[in-house]
Formats: C-alpha cells, sequence, structure tokens
C-alpha cells in the first residue's frame, strides 16, 4: 500500500498508524510498563547502560556509577533533612544486606542527595554510614542535579524555605523515591516503587547476580 | 398519654412500619458506640508504658495516645503514633511541641505517582469519633529539626495539642531503624539501647 503524503486526500495509512503505536509503545505512558514473569520489579525498557552518575562519596573518594560495573547496584535519590521517607528506604537497604547474607558484598546501595546545598560530604558521612558503611552516599555537584534528574527521569522540586523558632530556615524537597537496579553490564535494568519491600527486591537482585 | 407515644409506638411497630424495625436498631448501635465503644483502655504502651490520655471531658471518654516511637537521623526525627477516639465527638491534633527540638511540625507524606512530597499540615489532622489517627511511616507524622535526646535518655517528650481534649503529653522511645519492612523496629519493644 503506498501512501502518497502530497495528495493531501489523508487517506489513513496503516503504516502510520503503525510508526504511531510505535512510537507511543516506545515512549510516554506504556513505556517500561512491561512485565516479566521472572521479576517483581518493572522492567525498564529499552534496555541501556544506566546514565553514568558521578560526584563525591561520603568518605571523601569521588565516585562515580559506572565504576561499579561488575556488581549490581540499587541506586536511589533522597536527602538527608528528609524525615520520613529516606531513613526508610536506607533501612530497606540494610534488610535487603542482610538478606544478601555473603553476596552483599556483590551489590552496590547508592543513596544520591539531589540537596547538595545542605548535604555536604560531611553531612552525609554522618548520615550513611549509620545504616551501612558500605553503603554509597553521593553529593553530587550543585549544578548536576537537574542533568542527573533528566537522566533517570526524576522528579525533583525544591519547597520554599521557611523560617522557623530558633533554627536556620527548612525546606522539604520533593523526589522521585523510585529504587533503580543497575544490572553487572551496567544497564539499567528494573525500577521498583517506592514502597517496594527488600523481600521484594531481594530475587530479583539474586536473579541479576547471577546473570 | 397518646400524644407522647405514637413515635415510639411506630417505631416498634415492626413490619407493618417498613422503616421501624431498622430505625430502632439504628438509634440502638448509635446509642452503643457513644457509650464508650471498645477503646483500648488497659493497652500497653510501647515498652510497657501506660498509654498518654487526657482528663476526661464533657465531650465523653478520654482520647488515648499509643504505639509513641520517634526515629532519629542526623538533623531530623520523625514520630508516629496512634491516637484513639472512643468518644461521640471528633477531635483534631493541633499542634505538637517538645523541648527536644527547636521545630516540630506536623506533616504528611504523599505519594504522587512514585514522588515523596511531604507537606507540613498546618490544620493538622481529625481524629474521628469512635476512630483513630495513625501517624505512620510514609504518611502522616511529626517532624522535628534539629532535635537533641536529653541526656541519658532514649526517648523524646513531646505535648500534643488537640481540639477538644488539649494537652496530651507523650513519651516516645528512640527506634534503631533495623526494622520490618513497615518500619517498625521490633527490637525496640524489648528494651532500648
Amino acid at each position: 500500500m503506498s501512501i502518497d503524503l502530497r495528495s493531501g486526500m489523508g487517506r489513513p495509512a496503516a503504516p502510520l498508524i503503525a510508526l504511531l503505536a510505535a512510537l507511543l509503545v516506545g515512549s510516554g505512558p506504556l513505556a517500561g510498563c512491561a512485565r516479566d514473569p521472572g521479576f517483581n520489579g518493572q522492567l525498564v525498557e529499552p534496555l541501556e547502560a544506566v546514565p553514568d552518575l558521578t560526584g563525591v562519596n561520603w568518605d571523601g573518594e569521588p565516585f562515580r556509577l559506572s565504576d561499579l560495573e561488575g556488581r549490581v547496584a540499587v541506586v536511589f535519590f533522597g536527602y538527608t533533612y528528609c524525615p520520613d521517607v529516606c531513613p526508610f528506604a536506607l533501612a530497606k537497604m540494610k534488610q535487603l544486606y542482610a538478606g544478601l547474607g555473603d553476596r552483599a558484598g556483590d551489590v552496590g546501595v547508592v543513596f544520591v542527595s539531589v540537596d547538595p546545598q545542605r548535604d555536604s560530604v560531611e553531612k552525609l558521612g554522618r548520615y550513611v554510614p549509620n545504616f551501612d558503611e558500605r553503603f554509597y552516599g553521593v553529593r553530587l555537584e550543585e549544578g548536576s542535579v537537574e542533568a542527573t534528574a533528566d537522566a533517570f527521569d526524576l522528579t525533583v522540586q525544591y519547597g520554599q524555605p521557611e523560617k522557623g523558632p530558633g533554627t536556620e530556615s527548612y525546606y522539604y524537597v520533593d523526589h522521585t523515591g523510585s529504587f533503580f537496579i543497575v544490572d553487572r553490564e551496567g544497564r539499567l535494568r528494573l525500577r521498583f516503587p517506592p514502597d517496594a519491600t527488600a523481600d521484594q527486591m531481594l530475587p530479583d537482585i539474586e536473579r541479576l547476580l547471577s546473570a | 398519654m397518646a400524644d407522647r407515644v405514637p413515635l415510639v409506638r411506630n417505631l416498634l411497630a415492626g413490619p407493618r412500619r417498613a422503616g421501624g424495625g431498622p430505625v430502632v436498631a439504628l438509634l440502638l448501635a448509635l446509642f452503643a458506640a457513644g457509650c464508650g465503644g471498645a477503646a483500648d483502655q488497659g493497652a500497653e504502651g510501647p515498652a510497657g508504658t501506660p498509654p498518654a490520655a487526657a482528663e476526661t471531658s464533657a465531650a465523653g471518654p478520654a482520647l488515648t495516645v499509643r504505639d509513641a516511637r520517634a526515629v532519629e537521623v542526623p538533623g531530623m526525627a520523625a514520630v508516629y503514633l496512634t491516637v484513639d477516639n472512643p468518644g461521640r465527638a471528633a477531635d483534631r491534633l493541633l499542634r505538637v511541641e517538645t523541648a527536644a527540638a527547636p521545630r516540630a511540625e506536623i506533616h504528611e507524606t504523599v505519594d504522587d505517582g512514585g514522588v515523596m512530597r511531604m507537606r507540613p499540615r498546618p490544620d493538622g489532622f481529625e481524629v474521628p469519633a469512635g476512630g483513630s489517627l495513625a501517624l505512620e511511616p510514609g504518611g502522616k507524622h511529626l517532624m522535628l529539626v534539629e532535635p537533641s535526646l536529653p541526656a541519658g535518655g532514649a526517648s523524646l517528650a513531646l505535648t500534643l495539642h488537640f481540639a477538644r481534649a488539649g494537652a496530651i503529653e507523650i513519651e516516645a522511645p528512640v527506634t534503631a531503624l533495623a526494622g520490618g519492612p513497615d518500619g517498625h523496629d521490633h527490637a525496640a519493644h524489648g528494651g532500648g539501647r
């Protein structure tokens, strides 16, 4: 069937419809919605290298996500002045490490602060090792949060600073609470929602470790 | 005499008055629900402390606060708890005060399609009549900024202010975050550090 786009007749063309369908599936709301019965997490498609992520770890050492190649990585975003979400996300990671036992060393847990203004390397160093010294707590360069958010398709929104009695001003940071799972080859494979449990993530991570 | 009883007689007329039986049942149920309900007055609070309660007021049986616990990280703490309201009148948690932090506020986390948004709730939270208000991880909570534990202390003392019940003082043991998927640290119930 041929399409004469110059004709202006607007004949519905199966190839055009197929193209539109492919665009819809490949992007937008249908992207990444595929489920593999073998995984609890949501598959990320198409399969691509995880965006690189650079900053400084809580111990002062430079951090680059691609350095974790060879290990499975769990990456998630937040900030230390988050009272109700981020501590529990890190606690879940502790449970994950407990579940992995001897294999915990093969899994990198990476907490990335999207609030470099307040989260200094020193602050991250007081925060992250309390959960597990093996966890990474990464401070992004102040200018690079937006680019990182774009790369990972994150929402990061800063609230208005509010002065309170006796304290510095406080602001909250809205942030995507998902967990991103990266395989040993450095490809972003799975996404878990913020309320996923360690029990749900563990089998998927073990499967990626064995791959 | 006939004037004073016709309503009751109609209500009790049973099948002949289709609405009568159910209306009586409803009235009795409402009356029973208002008469104290099943409030767990004897429940143990965290680590064996008795639940905190306000003085009984004209609104009926007192509010009780149970399962209070604090989760602390450097620079922040969140407090969770449950308030039971066995009374007939709804109450409202309006604000929180504590000497343990210069700033203590009522907040709520909302999962907005995977985006975690934390918002202050200056109007507080309702404690429904005959029901409970639950502050739980990932949802409603009290936020403390720059908390400090009293010397040698393993718990935070807070005062909750309610619209009807007034001030209720509570102790929230600080729990370590080893716990289960819901964030509760079961180890804390057996004793603190």
